[in-house]
């Protein structure tokens, strides 16, 4: 409980809380032994005939439901912040990303870019990046600062252009799409 | 928000608000729910217990719930007076969503009384934010302003103040094309470099 509100008071991902989610999986099943032993002192003619212990496996059974609950909906949350990440960042992890993420929500990512990878290869007919271009451009063209140096970089409209830290320039954001989402480059004034 | 919404973490966290409950059979085990080292609930116990667990009890008719301090009949009657002086998360962080989750269960006649108050209160409270976001305050006044709003309060807050930048940002934007159409764009070519500092 303490990590999904840790989770939810954080824009970023937290670290993987791995020995408070093992508790939480050991709790669940001893609350699923504590249940299926009430259950059994229960005669099987009489399923009224015992109503303290009923309503004591009853509290397990809402303890146990809550618990599944709590962690589907971490897990769930951790995994819609990847996704986002992937479509605002790009396919690289920023290192404290890297760091907090366990192994399988690192796979889950990968698992993620090679899937719309495959979905843009193969269910977009007119060969249409489907990651560039998130929002509707304002004008064909977008001024453009360089914050970080590039270099000499070839675009198919305009050709060859050098992109040095600082230089400001008139280009279809498409183009350049993953330098913007690297960080490399900023739209002015928005 | 949706307070049936399985996987909304803030439904989770509202309904771990503690709430007093009477039990009306008795339960074995549990009984350091009520107090420590007490092995069985009794019937009469008196106890708190999360949101979460009260109403599932409730719906099977082993506990009654007691209306919360936060709905008590001196806090409503201030609620009713001015509520936009009240430090409502110091109350309740979830005020409205567990006054929604409470209405729904309880068919108490006393809830009948609340609910306008609850309602009453949030149109006036979103008012007096609307203003706040709206206003050229400090961000120290923006802090101490916020500490009075609860959850779903500060998140209007903050959404509000986001349109209105984006309003704002957008007139700017649509004077400076308009203007832009007086002058020569002969630079505008793609590629075109504009200037470097």
């Amino acid at each position: 409980m303490e990590a999904l509100s840790i989770l939810h008071s954080s824009k970023v991902l937290p670290e993987y809380p791995t020995y408070e989610i093992r508790q939480a999986t050991k709790d669940i099943n001893d609350l699923h032994d504590s249940m299926e032993r009430k259950l059994k002192e229960i005669p099987d003619d009489d399923a009224t005939a015992k109503p303290e212990i009923s309503a004591s496996a009853l509290i397990d059974h809402y303890k146990l439901e809550r618990s599944k609950r709590v962690l589907y909906a971490y897990h769930d949350e951790r995994c819609n912040r990847l996704e986002r990440y992937f479509w605002r960042h790009g396919n690289e992890l920023s290192e404290s990303f890297q760091t907090n993420a366990s192994k399988q929500e690192t796979d889950y990512f990968k698992n993620y870019i090679n899937l719309i990878e495959e979905y843009s290869q193969n269910a977009v007919e007119c060969n249409l990046d489907i990651t560039t271009t998130m929002e509707p451009p304002r004008e064909l063209l977008a001024k453009l600062r360089v914050i970080e140096d590039i270099g000499e970089v070839y675009l198919p409209d305009v050709g060859s252009v050098n992109l040095e830290k600082n230089s400001v320039h008139y280009l279809k954001k498409a183009d350049v799409e993953q330098f913007i989402k690297a960080g490399k480059l900023i739209e002015m004034g928005s | 928000m949706d307070t049936e919404d399985y996987w909304s973490i803030d439904t989770i966290l509202a309904e771990e608000q503690k709430i007093k409950c009477s039990m009306l059979t008795s339960i074995h085990e549990y009984g350091h729910l009520c107090e420590a080292g007490k092995e069985n609930l009794e019937e009469g116990d008196k106890l708190e217990m999360p949101l979460w667990l009260a109403k599932s009890l409730y719906s099977e008719e082993k506990v009654d719930i007691a209306i919360p301090k936060f709905f008590s009949t001196s806090f409503r009657e201030t609620l009713a007076a001015d509520s936009t002086i009240v430090l409502l998360k110091d109350k309740c962080n979830y005020f409205y969503e567990n006054a929604t989750i409470l209405s729904e269960i309880l068919k108490s006649e006393k809830l009948k009384e609340i609910i306008p108050v609850v309602h009453k209160a949030f149109v006036e409270r979103m008012r007096m934010i609307s203003d706040y976001a709206e206003g050229e305050s400090e961000v120290q006044n923006n802090n101490m302003f916020i500490r009075r709003l609860c959850h779903i309060e500060k998140e209007l807050f903050v959404h509000n103040k986001q349109r209105i930048k984006e309003t704002v940002n957008f007139k700017q934007q649509h004077s400076v094309q308009e203007n832009y159409g007086a002058q020569d764009n002969s630079m505008r070519k793609p590629g075109k470099r504009v200037r470097h500092n």
